[in-house]
């Protein structure tokens, strides 16, 4: 049986952790400038 | 159920019910103010932003079964499991062309089941129109039971108390404020998702490292980690494909292509796509926890919920809570809105309404979406288990729309017969192999059968469609 090896397990929860909290951060940021500049809707 | 057996104390999941339902009827009522004309109402006025646009497609994309099934792929499937589900994700991104493409040849169009009569013709339009209804019903009835089953098993709330809170709560704020109110309530949805996940995630790996956690599974289930886990890879495929099917088909993602600002449409599909794509891996993971923190798994379907409380007590448990509403309501209100445009433009008007204008139709798209959501709730109260397990059904029906949407969305050369031929065999041939071969197969053969009429379609197919028939509808004027 070949296994993911450990750096795979390792990088693709982090990356995921990391790429959720980019998203949330991206969004907010996405809202303010939406706001401050062209229309929001 | 008992008391003793919830994650939540009822009485705080009651609250917590409270204050989330008066606040998305709150909102939905104040931005319906921008909902009073059919524009509004329907496709928010065709201005959305890119902020907005992408949060829509995130939090309605996020069902509850993205935070609750996840853990449970991951726990039975392993790594593959979290892969497979994260799929879903390719949808979004193979939108992203087509969501441009909607916005600039239909301008002033409301629905796919719009484009399906003014590309293809009656038949077509006729065919369409039952799978995407079948489709959307049953994804409406399995979010409204899971929300139902989810808050008795979570927080001890009866699952016709909280299946009936959860869908009035959407259908009152959805028959307010329109598509304005869903795509408001999304963007809050899903940030406090991201952030809910992200928080429980990490709350998680400061308990046990991820070392620590894939040495368990060596040892324990190294099955969990096995690179070629065959039915796994099966599962990746099939999830792919529906995925793909339910979004290329559905008004849920066409109302929303036509809601976006023309050069926001393809931009925010495919930043929805990147969005979206690590939140089965992130929920997923917890299923994988589970084990190396030694937690008894008695249920797996609640896993994710039973680590994040285990990590993180009560406020993991009232976490979870609200990651779980929010799921639900920013689907089911999408459905609800997608829906009742789709009711109220292509069965309503022609049917008892053909000469109505925008402002009779606005009014009608209230009442439709009142009796979609009383249909839902009498469909939902037996609590018959099976019912929910119909929406894989689907899986067949819309996999078979996706080649007639696509080539129909770009070819002038798209046959209306094969597009006829594509969806009703294809049906029909994926729903035989997913009785008789196997459930991950049915999306796969109704695909295929679709994709090999609709190429021999286009190829033998003399007509030439005229892209100015679609631009020139607009409904109700």
């Amino acid at each position: 049986m070949i296994l993911f090896p450990e750096w795979f397990f390792v990088g693709l929860v982090i990356g995921a952790v990391a790429l959720a909290a980019l998203g949330a951060i991206t969004l907010l940021g996405l809202l303010i400038r939406d706001w401050s500049g062209r229309s929001v809707w | 159920m008992p008391e003793a057996a919830t994650i939540l104390d009822p009485t705080l999941g009651w609250i917590l019910l409270a204050l989330f339902g008066v606040g998305w009827v709150s909102l939905g009522i104040y931005w319906g103010r921008k909902a009073k004309d059919l524009e509004g109402f329907m496709v928010a006025g065709r201005n959305v932003g890119l902020a907005l646009g992408t949060a829509t497609a995130v939090a309605t994309w996020i069902t509850s079964n993205t935070t609750m099934l996840a853990p449970q792929f991951a726990l039975q499937l392993g790594i593959w499991g979290m892969l497979a589900y994260s799929t879903a994700s390719i949808g979004l991104f193979l939108f992203a062309p087509l969501a441009r493409r909607i916005r600039a040849i239909m301008p002033t169009g409301y629905t796919s089941v719009e484009f399906v009569r003014l590309r293809y013709g009656k038949v077509a339009h006729a065919v369409f129109l039952v799978i995407s209804l079948f489709y959307c019903l049953t994804w409406m009835v399995s979010m409204a039971m899971a929300g139902g089953k989810l808050l008795e098993i979570l927080a001890g709330i009866p699952y016709v108390y909280g299946m009936s809170v959860i869908l009035a709560v959407c259908v009152i704020y959805t028959l307010f404020g329109g598509l304005y109110a869903v795509i408001g309530t999304d963007f809050i949805q899903s940030v406090i998702i991201l952030i809910g996940v992200v928080v429980v995630a990490v709350a998680v790996m400061g308990r046990i490292s991820l070392e620590d956690i894939h040495a368990n599974l060596v040892e324990k289930r190294p099955g969990l980690l096995d690179v070629l886990f065959p039915a796994a890879i099966m599962a990746l495929f099939n999830n792919m494909l529906f995925g793909i099917g339910e979004i290329v088909h559905s008004n849920v993602w066409w109302s929303r292509a036509f809601a976006m600002r023309e050069d926001v449409g393809r931009k925010a599909y495919l930043l929805a796509g990147v969005l979206w794509l690590p939140i089965p891996v992130v929920a997923g993971f917890l299923g994988l926890a589970a084990p190396a923190m030694d937690i008894p798994i008695t249920s797996p379907d609640v896993v994710g919920p039973i680590v994040a409380t285990e990590v993180l007590g009560s406020v993991g448990a009232i976490l979870v809570f609200v990651v779980v509403f929010c799921s639900l309501a920013s689907s089911i209100d999408s459905l609800l809105a997608a829906t009742g445009d789709v009711v109220t433009t292509e069965v309503v008007r022609p049917l008892f309404m053909p000469d109505a204008n925008k402002k009779q139709l606005r009014i009608a798209a209230g009442f439709v979406i009142a009796g979609i959501g009383l249909v839902t709730w009498l469909v939902c109260l037996p609590n018959v288990g099976t019912l929910a397990t119909v929406l894989f059904f689907a899986g067949p029906l819309v996999g078979s729309a996706i080649f007639p949407i696509v080539t129909g969305l770009f070819w002038a050369r798209a046959s209306a017969t094969a597009a006829v031929l594509a969806m009703v065999l294809g049906s029909a041939g994926g729903l035989v192999a997913y009785f008789e071969l196997g459930w991950y197969t049915g999306a796969l053969v109704g695909t295929g059968i679709s994709f090999a009429i609709t190429m021999v379609g286009a190829a033998v197919g003399t007509g030439r469609f005229d892209w100015n028939r679609l631009a020139a509808e607009d409904i109700g004027s």
